[in-house]
């Protein structure tokens, strides 16, 4: 590992959200200033990010052994997307010998949703799961505060109810996967924020802490939140 | 010259440094056999799930038993295709991510040019042209290459690969998977005279091939022997259809070094490692008076000193891939040089 740098507040940190099909880079430099880039439409995630990684880095005289950790959206979320983002973390974190900090992507939906001042205590992100299906995690607020509840699970949009630990007209939901079955929550009862997407530069203020305390796998040790079996 | 290799195009996760294209310094392997076997058959979402968790350990061990710092390293090559999109693209990304990290060439190297140029790992003197069979679960293809980096595609198989016509008798004989090496040894014990299939040869004037018909003729004969027979009468039965899909392999590679006037052949892919094929060719390769090579058999099946070594000869070549490469499911291996490059 390099070494620490002398303060987490100047830390430089590349993070990278591919769980969606709204792939996003973000940078935060020594000044705490964090810079983005998002994929084009179009564009393949596979071919635009590490060109875009090395560009967004280049455009702040930044080479990549100045990064002292990268941040990771974990998903759940599209296994391909996810393999993008991941395959190419693992290498570059492996290549220069920092941490690969990984953060659940549907914290990204919450972040926005907070930033919004959403009412009520109660928020389920939802990310598109494909196959009929939605991923989702709770949140819930104390204070200002937001905390995840229980861990991630995947779901009928029907029968997202039996996930809720509150009737569901108590529930706001945002992410891709509210968006997509839209008719469906309102019918439940939910009280919906349309066009939310994972971003990358939502993990980067959990990846410094997680910097900050140590907490982070060894990079052999990284891998996506899949939720499903690979033979499902 | 020093090349780290990276292979990740189907169920073998694969890290290996080679020294000027010919030399390996190091080359390690983890199969996922064990982890595919109980589905009877490569599962492409465990395939890459499992490039992901093995690669960083495998590249970090391969430097390590090369004694090298990715410093010593003059490119990194990658298998770009043809295989499992999703375990490419595993590969692919990771091998980005060292490139942009050491600052480091990226090559993508075409896992078919890999199999052939494995056969300079062991035979430094080869050098084309000659006739390249690439025999494997999942490609069965006649080249010819007239230069490193130039192929013609000679013949290729019009349905299943010989490998996968292994796999399925297998299968219906309760072998379990992979087929290959228990069909390779219990054939061995057996007579193929005993039990005959006819040899599949689409068409006598081209260089393709068929191993669909056979896999149904094997399917058949049980039929008609009233179920999977056990012990000698299996043994026959797999010596005899092992000899019918060698056979056809021999026949057609034989004929392109005759038709091409080319007195060399590299026989590669995890089929090469069949004893039966081996037999064949070599004692008909004799008569012609054409020198075969086949690699041994941990150069025959996926690894990636052979994506180093053709990586290599590519480098060599004034190859550079930009980290914009894109994984590719299916990769032609034919190259010509295009009009007026001086090269046609």
């Amino acid at each position: 590992m390099t070494a620490r740098p002398a303060a987490i507040s100047r830390a430089i940190v590349l993070a990278l959200e591919t769980a969606t099909p709204v792939v996003s880079l973000a940078l935060r430099t020594a000044d705490g200033v964090i810079h983005e880039n998002m994929q084009p439409p179009g564009a393949q995630a596979s071919e635009w990010l590490a060109p875009a990684a090395q560009l967004l880095l280049a455009g702040q005289g930044l080479k990549p052994r100045d990064l002292h950790a990268l941040a990771v959206g974990a998903g759940p979320g599209a296994f391909t997307g996810l393999r993008v983002g991941y395959g190419f973390a693992k290498g570059l974190a492996l290549g220069l010998e920092i941490p690969l900090i990984e953060i659940p992507s549907p914290l990204s939906i919450m972040t926005q949703a907070a930033e919004q001042g959403i009412p009520g205590v109660r928020l389920v992100a939802l990310l598109d799961a494909r196959r009929g299906e939605v991923y989702g995690q709770r949140y819930h607020r104390e204070g200002a505060r937001w905390f995840a509840s229980g861990g991630p699970f995947a779901a009928k949009p029907d029968s997202l109810a039996e996930h809720l630990t509150s009737p569901a007209d108590q529930w706001m939901a945002a992410g891709s996967g509210a968006d997509v079955w839209s008719d469906v929550f309102r019918r439940l009862g939910l009280v919906l924020l349309p066009g939310v997407f994972p971003r990358a530069r939502d993990l980067i203020a959990p990846a410094l802490e997680s910097l900050a305390a140590g907490a982070f796998r060894p990079v052999d040790q990284c891998e996506p939140v899949y939720l499903r079996s690979p033979v499902d | 010259m020093l090349v780290l290799g990276i292979e990740s195009s189907c169920d073998e996760t694969a890290a290996a440094v080679v020294r000027d294209g010919r030399e390996i310094l190091s080359s390690v392997v983890h199969s996922q056999v064990r982890e595919h076997a109980a589905f009877g058959g490569v599962v492409p979402e465990i395939a890459a799930r499992n490039h992901l968790m093995w690669l960083p350990p495998l590249v970090r061990e391969a430097l390590a038993r090369a004694k090298i710092s990715h410093g010593d390293l003059a490119c990194i090559a990658v298998t770009r295709g043809p295989g499992l999109i999703g375990a490419l693209l595993t590969g692919v990304q990771f091998a980005k991510g060292l490139s942009l990290a050491w600052n480091c060439p990226l090559v993508g190297v075409n896992h078919l040019e890999g199999h052939l140029a494995a056969a300079r790992l062991e035979h430094p003197d080869i050098e084309p042209p000659f006739i390249g069979l690439v025999v494997s679960g999942g490609h069965t293809s006649l080249y010819r290459a007239r230069e490193w980096g130039e192929y013609d595609l000679l013949g290729s198989t019009r349905d299943d690969a010989a490998g996968e016509a292994f796999d399925k008798v297998a299968k219906v004989c309760g072998l379990g998977y992979p087929g290959g090496a228990v069909v390779d040894r219990l054939a061995r014990q057996g007579d193929p005279a005993r039990v005959k299939f006819r040899r599949p040869m689409p068409g006598k004037d081209n260089l393709e091939f068929s191993f669909s018909g056979l896999k149904t003729a094997v399917i058949t004969r049980i039929g008609e022997m009233g179920g999977v027979p056990a012990g000698d009468e299996l043994n026959h039965l797999l010596a005899g259809f092992q000899d019918a899909a060698a056979g056809a392999l021999v026949k057609k590679t034989l004929a392109a070094a005759r038709i091409t006037g080319l007195k060399t052949a590299v026989v590669s892919g995890g089929v090469a490692c069949n004893s039966r094929l081996r037999e064949l060719m070599l004692a008909g390769a004799d008569k012609s008076g054409v020198r075969v090579i086949f690699p041994s058999p941990a150069l025959c099946a996926d690894n990636a000193a052979m994506i180093a070594a053709a990586g290599s000869i590519a480098f060599e070549r004034g190859r550079r891939d930009t980290l914009s490469m894109a994984a590719a499911a299916r990769l032609p291996l034919e190259y010509r040089p295009a009009a007026g490059s001086g090269l046609a």
